[in-house]
């Protein structure tokens, strides 16, 4: 189990799951099962590498790095979904504020914790 | 949370001040670590730790010689997000005949405002029409900074808004009304240049509590705001009814001279009353409108208008430049650059001016390119 300091981020990052499905939805055809299912698969697979880091594998820091760099997938592809007009200024705005960049510290300080002790 | 400074806002004026821009090095920087970087800025914007970072100083020779002080690209995004905000506000006390940094104005629209207002005065070239140009002398290094956010904040707090939002806006405009770039700031460019620069010109002769830097979006608007005073004066209390302005660029026409004379004398009393400005003795032109009217790149006469001689000085040494061995630059770019200034020429009287250009200063590059029907503009050549 994540201890109490991680958990928010696993929080986070379900959340964020849970909104991508919601604007995924209002995605213009062409893009909703090819671009769409790229963003999900990449947030899916930030929250898949998140719990690998906490199964208490020898790997913890190698997984949290990997995380972060699927991270910062997830968000190039948000970035270029914006500017294609899947998602609108007030979606992305949202998108940040409540997800993108707490989750993104999270992950920051966890690898800089994490780093220490590798 | 705060009605201007959010995300939504904030990316918005990023997105805007991006435009055009994208592919500088300094637009690819922060757009690399664009989330971060933005939320980065908000939090000291909200916490109100944000103060402007270090601008490059420049020297621009053409037209004329300037210092330029561009900001970092961070504080160029809150010039925009202040002006977003304020923008409309502006809009709705501004006069119609204000051309400079506005939407659906510029100096095309300035030039046919000025044509329509000849054809009224002189009823349709039977009478005799009379110009006065004003310059004000170093317009931008004396304008003073509280006189400035004194009229921020009347605009400001005019508004139907709620208070935070009054505080906030205010706040923005504090902080880029008061920043003076000469404290912190990089030379970049050739540094002989900056000693051509003339004192009344040059941030850093100005008074500490006057000037603003040219080159921002910011100072722009300011320019604008300070000067819808005088504008509406002009407008209002002169009665003046045929005054445009770019900048500070003024120009004041009339059928009557002895009235011209009274409104230079009394706009002049204003300006140094109300603005602590003065006018330019030596750029004051008073004259009649077949002697010619210099105005934003073009000769304006009664009848006609002809391009300034400048601009075509400046096309043509460029063709001679693209024609040189050495150059490599794609048709498609030079094409956009010649009728760019075609499409300048084209307000004025200039069809045999774009004939002659075509005929004998393109040379070699008239292998690639035709002249399209009315010599409007230019065409690639279809190869056959």
């Amino acid at each position: 189990m994540p201890t109490s300091q991680q958990l928010p981020l696993y929080h986070k990052l379900y959340q964020l799951i849970k909104f991508l499905y919601g604007i995924r939805s209002n995605f213009a055809k062409e893009y909703k099962y090819t671009f769409g299912d790229d963003v999900v698969v990449l947030a899916w697979g930030c929250i898949d590498l998140f719990l690998e880091a906490n199964s208490g594998g020898k790997e913890k820091y190698l997984k949290i790095s990997m995380l972060s760099v699927e991270f910062d997938k997830l968000k190039l592809r948000l970035r270029m979904g914006q500017e294609l007009k899947l998602i609108s200024i007030g979606q992305f705005a949202h998108l940040q504020e409540n997800f993108i960049s707490d989750s993104g510290r999270m992950i920051g300080g966890w690898l800089k914790e994490n780093f220490a002790k590798a | 949370m705060s009605e201007v400074l959010n995300y939504k806002k904030l990316y918005r004026a990023y997105l805007d001040c991006r435009k055009h821009k994208r592919r500088t090095v300094n637009a690819l920087k922060f757009e690399w670590d664009l989330e971060s970087k933005l939320s980065n800025l908000l939090a000291e914007l909200q916490s109100g730790e944000y103060a402007p970072g270090r601008s490059t100083c420049f020297v621009v020779e053409n037209p004329t010689v300037r210092e330029v002080f561009a900001a970092d690209f961070k504080d160029r995004i809150v010039h925009h997000l202040l002006i977003n905000e304020i923008e409309k506000a502006g809009e709705s006390v501004f006069i119609y005949d204000s051309f400079a940094c506005r939407k659906g104005k510029g100096t095309h629209k300035a030039i046919s405002r000025l044509k329509h207002f000849t054809r009224k005065i002189t009823d349709n070239s039977t009478k005799e029409c009379w110009y006065a140009q004003l310059d004000i002398s170093g317009f931008f290094m004396s304008i003073d900074h509280d006189l400035l956010f004194s009229i921020y904040e009347n605009l400001v707090t005019g508004q139907n808004k709620s208070m935070q939002w009054k505080r906030d806006v205010l706040w923005l405009a504090k902080v880029i009304v008061y920043h003076r770039p000469v404290d912190n700031y990089f030379k970049k460019g050739d540094r002989r240049l900056f000693a051509l620069v003339p004192k009344q010109k040059s941030l850093f002769e100005a008074l500490p509590q006057k000037g603003l830097p040219i080159g921002n979006y910011s100072s722009q608007f300011s320019g604008n705001l300070l000067l819808n005073g005088l504008d509406n004066f002009i407008k209002r209390s002169l009665k003046c009814e045929y005054y445009a302005r770019y900048v500070d660029d003024l120009v004041v026409l009339s059928d009557d001279l002895p009235k011209l004379w009274y409104y230079i004398g009394r706009i002049q009393e204003y300006l140094e009353t109300n603005l602590h400005m003065k006018l330019n003795q030596k750029k004051t032109k008073v004259k009649r409108l077949n002697e010619g009217l210099d105005f934003l790149g073009y000769f304006i006469k009664q009848d006609y208008s002809l391009v300034r001689r400048r601009v075509v000085t400046k096309l043509k040494s460029k063709l001679y430049s693209m024609n040189m061995a050495n150059n490599r630059a794609p048709a498609d770019q030079i094409l956009s650059v010649v009728n760019s200034y075609y499409g300048h020429f084209r307000r004025a009287a200039s069809y045999h001016l774009r004939e002659e250009i075509y005929e004998n200063h393109l040379g070699r590059l008239k292998e690639k390119f035709v002249l399209a029907e009315g010599c409007g503009y230019l065409e690639i050549k279809v190869q056959n």
